[in-house]
């Protein structure tokens, strides 16, 4: 599904030289919810850019179900569905409109499109709003278009960056009992947090990464075996101090 | 890889989603429909109002020493709305009521005058003068009618100075002139539109073409939108071509509804100038002049949209985009404005260079001047221009570090 094999990625520009991801490898699964853990700055959004092939890798590769991201970057996005915090909706389109125009760039048939958008107004219950303009729309009630549009495609994988930043009790639920529907309909899920008992509630594995490198890649249950330490906050500064 | 289907699926949606924005509508159709006439008809009115009222206000003249040039006083009394003030004699306080407007002019007739010399056939040799504020506009009016009159009586002493010599007056106009201008009503209408029209045809292609170019890519990058865009299976160049053909199309059409708004507003203050002058001026369109329009319109406003949406690129913000791309105004200006220099004629290098070729050639269109030969040349410069500009967008769309101003 995805296989991420010696990336490492160096921002340059006149006055400095970041290397914000490092020499880091991992493969996800069919159906597998990998979380990727670090604290800010840690390179977990650079990665998922290069996933989804916003950005370019400085040495290594990525495959998506076989894709390399630089070769075919157009192939690969037809693989995935992306979704961050800051994710934007078009405030003049209906949510209905949002989700006809990602399905034409998706090139889905028009009248399976429309049974697609039926199916996520269902999902999503979108039914009350789907014909209102997003920025007449509350938080919550974009984040289920924006949803809506991450799998209207009906992606393999799903990349989410922070997905919960920012939302309340009520946006974080939702956020994660879809992170759990789409597990139950084979999908895989890479979700970038800095939340660890979203990650232990969700992951299927997690990874941890600090200052660009990979420190951990592994069950939590795992992890804690191996530290002896039960509490998630200490368990993961201790992996840091310890391997760093 | 280049899809025609997605190209054009995000430019239905841009067009979209650009004319559900009020900022577009007020730009592209309500300015060049409503605000030009309004503004055309609106200055007009007033300026005719303050002309009235110019004219109806009594205007105070201060004539020193007037008895020493009593047909000068006689005639300026027997002229409506000037009054004669004689007894203000301090030219110092003269001025101060020049200042305060509590009058008009000063007309010094010196101590020395002596009408009786003009009686006798003597020629006085002295000079009259006129003391006025140039800065005051009512002042000015007053100038030019004391100015009329006087020049009136000094006609009338030298036909009969000339009289007394025994000479006939006729002796001071040996002959006529008589200017005949052959341009027939439709040169001359032409003239006129292509002297103004090029300029604002290249302005408001640029200003048309400014809103969308940073709406559409500044103002994506704000709102959080395009990164949603950048991962749709949707090219990078699919994108560019969407986007730049809306611009593209909000310009044209912007350019376009204001000349006709221009020229129809123009059609409507013609209706109402005097008959005189109407029948030696027509204000003409014809089919060559609107397709030439269009043959460098299409050119000019690309390479605009392809340049404007590259600055606004490079912009994180909205506003910052707007820093960005308003020098272009400045650097468009010079060029567009050379259609209004008199002698600047189209040759084959002017019409190499971008935007100074649209401005010579529309006017050439115009004045019936224009050359084939520098119609193509103008075309397909534009076209390379266009392309350039184009290249250098697609480029700057792949750079990540201005995508994401990392």
């Amino acid at each position: 599904m995805l296989e991420v094999i010696h990336l490492s990625k160096i921002y340059q520009d006149r006055k400095k030289t970041v290397e914000a991801v490092r020499d880091i490898s991992f493969q996800i699964g069919k159906g597998e919810i990998v979380g990727l853990l670090g604290v800010n700055g840690a390179g977990k959004t650079t990665t998922l850019r290069i996933i989804v092939t916003l950005l370019k890798p400085t040495t290594g590769s990525v495959f998506v179900n076989g894709y390399e991201v630089t070769k075919e970057p157009e192939n690969v996005r037809k693989q995935i569905g992306f979704l961050t915090a800051s994710t934007g909706l078009y405030a003049r389109l209906t949510g209905r409109e949002t989700l006809m125009y990602f399905g034409k760039l998706h090139s889905i048939p028009q009248h399976e499109l429309n049974k697609r958008i039926d199916e996520a107004i269902q999902l999503f219950h979108l039914s009350e709003f789907i014909d209102r303009k997003c920025d007449k729309l509350s938080t919550g009630q974009k984040q289920r278009i924006n949803l809506a549009r991450t799998t209207i495609h009906q992606p393999d994988l799903l990349i989410l960056d922070e997905p919960t930043a920012g939302l309340d009790v009520l946006g974080a639920k939702a956020i994660v009992q879809f992170i759990r529907n789409v597990k139950s309909r084979g999908q895989s899920v890479l979700f970038s947090t800095h939340r660890m008992e979203e990650a232990e509630s969700l992951c299927d594995r997690v990874i941890i990464i600090h200052q660009g490198k990979i420190l951990a890649d592994s069950t939590i249950k795992q992890l804690r075996a191996e530290s002896g330490i039960d509490e998630l906050q200490d368990l993961f500064l201790h992996i840091i101090d310890e391997r760093e | 890889m280049f899809d025609l289907k997605k190209g054009l699926t995000i430019f239905q949606k841009e067009i979209l989603d650009i004319l559900r924005d009020k900022r577009t509508i007020i730009s592209m159709i309500v300015v060049p429909i409503l605000i030009i006439p309004i503004l055309t008809y609106g200055v007009t009115w007033f300026a005719k109002i303050q002309m009235k009222k110019m004219m109806e206000k009594e205007a105070v003249v201060i004539l020193q020493n007037a008895q020493n040039f009593p047909a000068l006083r006689d005639a300026l009394q027997k002229e409506e709305k000037i009054r004669i003030i004689e007894n203000i004699l301090d030219t110092t306080a003269a001025i101060a009521m020049l200042r305060d407007e509590t009058a008009q002019a000063i007309i010094i007739i010196p101590q020395q005058w002596d009408s009786l010399k003009f009686t006798l056939g003597q020629i006085p040799y002295d000079t009259l003068q006129i003391l006025s504020l140039k800065t005051k506009e009512e002042a000015q009016i007053v100038v030019n009618r004391l100015n009329q009159k006087i020049e009136e009586l000094r006609k009338e002493y030298s036909k009969q100075l000339l009289l007394r010599a025994g000479m006939d007056a006729e002796i001071l106009k040996p002959f006529e002139i008589s200017q005949v201008d052959v341009s027939t009503p439709t040169e001359i209408g032409g003239k006129l539109l292509g002297m103004m029209l090029p300029y604002m045809l290249i302005l408001l292609t640029l200003s048309g073409a400014m809103y969308p170019a940073m709406d559409l890519t500044a103002g994506e990058k704000e709102r959080g939108t395009m990164e949603t865009l950048l991962i749709s299976p949707a090219s990078r160049l699919d994108i560019v071509f969407g986007k730049f053909l809306t611009i593209l199309t909000v310009s044209i059409v912007t350019a376009l509804l204001t000349i006709f708004s221009i020229f129809f507003t123009s059609s409507g203050l013609f209706l109402t100038i005097s008959e005189e002058i109407r029948t030696k001026l027509n204000l003409h369109i014809d089919f060559t002049i609107v397709a030439t329009v269009l043959v460098l319109l299409i050119p000019l406003s690309a390479t605009f949209s392809a340049l404007l949406m590259t600055l606004s690129l490079l912009a994180k913000s909205y506003k910052e985009a707007q820093s960005y791309v308003s020098p272009m105004v400045i650097v468009t200006i010079f060029p567009a404005m050379m259609s209004m220099f008199p002698g600047v004629k189209t040759n084959l290098a002017f019409s190499l260079i971008p935007i100074l070729n649209v401005s010579l050639l529309v006017k050439d269109a115009f004045t019936g001047t224009l050359e084939p030969l520098y119609l193509i040349t103008a075309f397909f410069s534009s076209i390379v221009v266009a392309a350039i500009a184009m290249r250098i967008c697609v480029v700057t769309f792949n750079k990540e570090s201005v995508l994401f101003r990392i």
